[in-house]
């Protein structure tokens, strides 16, 4: 039998790839082919972290995030497009984990990543503007948070989806 | 799978915060000149009102055009191109990003506009 630590490591490991592969399969097949606005995204990433904060625990999905945007980025990212996706990824982060008390009582999978997608957009956003000295960048906020409706939508529909196959207790 | 109450909650919470994060940008109209920024720093003055291309040679090539009393990027060699299919800056849209190059497109709403008037 495995240990605990080692069968932990081999568990976020394996997560890790999968978010990965999930970002690089969405800068295939991304948003951006029909809504022209930096930034827009379907953020199927966000269904591994989301997954391992309620069936997992908080700091592995931390984990994960953190590995998951560091490796990303030397893959396909640029500095500039590690500081966004760090914020927006961390601010998705803190609002889907202080929401996570409310499931599954109040609130379902469906909410948490309708939170997590808005907050993402909305730290992108803010380490845009720092970035760019302007807060002209916020222009792209009102878009970006209408659209993150609909997307964490279909992200927290795949987390239920993929928890169901996974036999999670829901 | 069903939505509860909280999850309606949050739905309407980001569309309300959409709603409010548009105020600012409405009624911004006629725009006489724009600006151009590279990390925070003023490049151009540009006037919308004569045609004419500039170019910003920075991390890429961006070649800016303004036509009709209109701005937009006409070409990028960045990755993404997201500044080129953002078209035409607008009331609704005053500002264009180019983010990979850090550049950025500002309408200047003409001097001594009223924004509004109550009473």
């Amino acid at each position: 039998m495995l240990d605990s630590k080692t069968k932990m490591l081999a568990r976020n490991a394996t997560l890790t790839a999968m978010a990965l592969a999930l970002s690089a399969a969405e800068r295939l097949f991304g948003l951006q082919l029909l809504m022209p606005i930096p930034g827009a995204k379907v953020g199927l990433s966000n269904i591994v972290t989301l997954y391992a904060l309620i069936f997992i625990d908080a700091p592995s999905a931390l984990l994960i995030l953190i590995s998951r945007i560091i490796i990303g980025s030397l893959f396909f990212g640029g500095a500039a497009g590690f500081l966004y996706s760090l914020t927006g990824g961390f601010c998705a982060f803190i609002i889907m984990f202080a929401l996570s008390p409310l499931y599954p009582k109040r609130v379902s999978l469906l909410g948490l990543s309708v939170a997590g997608a808005a907050a993402h957009s909305a730290g992108q956003i803010a380490a845009a503007s720092v970035l760019s000295g302007t807060a002209y960048v916020f222009a792209y906020l009102p878009l970006l948070l209408l659209v993150s409706v609909p997307m964490g939508l279909i992200t927290g529909g795949l987390v239920f989806v993929v928890a169901r196959r996974t036999s999670k207790k829901l | 799978m069903k939505l509860k109450m909280g999850d309606m909650l949050i739905i309407a919470i980001v569309l309300l915060c959409a709603l409010a994060a548009l105020l600012p940008f409405l009624g911004s109209s006629g725009a006489t000149k724009a600006e151009i920024y590279k990390d925070g720093k003023l490049l151009y003055t540009v006037d919308l009102k004569k045609d004419q291309i500039l170019e910003v040679e920075e991390k890429y090539h961006n070649v800016i055009e303004v036509k009709n009393g209109k701005i937009h990027f006409k070409e990028s060699n960045c990755p993404d191109k997201v500044c080129v299919r953002s078209g035409y800056a607008s009331k609704g849209r005053p500002a264009l990003v180019c983010l990979p190059n850090r550049v950025v497109i500002k309408l200047l709403v003409s001097d001594g506009e009223v924004d509004l008037i109550v009473g």
